[in-house]
């Protein structure tokens, strides 16, 4: 399995670009068996969504 | 109210304003004079087009709206002239997160959030948004402001920056775990402090 420090790595980097279909895997399994990591990438997901409205506010 | 009353109170906002939109555009410029100009362009943008601010956003909001696509245009006139130092001593603080077997450490494990998503509707959670931005190292809070405020590909912040890809999404992983955690600290674990 990919360390916790990995899994954030990905996390980031799939609000980026789509990863691929291995990495997806990996990040997936990981999110199931780390809840620490679930909620990490549940919270950067987050923090990307609300600076978007903010953006979007300010157009 | 007078048009010298209207003018003046113009004034008042326009100055309560400027040391923010200062500190935005120096934060992606570097360059300290430039970044004058472009908020004095700006603000004399928004002085030549009152008629266009309809008051159903915030003044502030407005004057940024301008700023941000100022900054847009500029820093993709300049592109490729702006050197990003790739800062790797900084790497530390991430570092500092995770054990030698990249697990999280304890202290700094993501905890429950209380305060809910519509945070983005506090003025003050914007406040406390904008100091953890400006506790990063520059280059990393520069990158991640041009990724999720202004808006650019990862692409694009390469050709900008001269960084690689693989620069990029380091610091931007490492700009999104930092700000993270100051969020918690400073704003959705609040609660969770005061118990």
């Amino acid at each position: 399995m990919i360390s916790c420090r990995r899994a954030t790595e990905q996390i980031s980097m799939a609000l980026d670009s789509p990863l691929t279909w291995q990495a997806r895997t990996q990040l997936r399994l990981h999110r199931i068996l780390c809840p620490k990591c679930n909620r990490c990438a549940k919270q950067l997901q987050m923090l990307q969504r609300i600076c978007h409205q903010r953006a979007q506010t300010e157009d | 109210m007078t048009k010298s009353d209207q003018l003046s109170d113009l004034e008042q906002h326009f100055e309560s304003v400027r040391p923010r939109l200062l500190a935005f555009a120096r934060l992606q410029l570097q360059d300290f004079v430039q970044a004058e100009d472009l908020v004095q362009e700006t603000l004399l943008a928004a002085f030549q087009s009152l008629e266009q601010f309809k008051g159903q956003s915030k003044f502030e909001t407005w004057l940024f709206a301008i700023l941000k696509h100022k900054l847009v245009d500029e820093i993709r006139r300049r592109s490729r002239q702006i050197v990003c130092e790739y800062d790797a001593d900084k790497i530390v603080e991430v570092d500092q997160m995770f054990d030698e077997r990249a697990h999280w450490v304890s202290g700094q494990q993501p905890k429950a959030w209380v305060q809910p998503e519509s945070s983005y509707l506090h003025e003050q959670f914007w406040q406390v948004f904008d100091l953890c931005l400006f506790h990063l190292p520059t280059g990393t809070a520069r990158v991640y402001t041009m990724r999720e405020l202004l808006g650019f590909e990862t692409q694009e912040i390469c050709t900008s920056l001269g960084l690689t890809q693989q620069n990029v999404w380091t610091m931007l992983h490492r700009a999104r775990l930092k700000l993270r955690g100051c969020l918690e600290r400073g704003w959705f674990g609040q609660d969770e402090v005061n118990l």
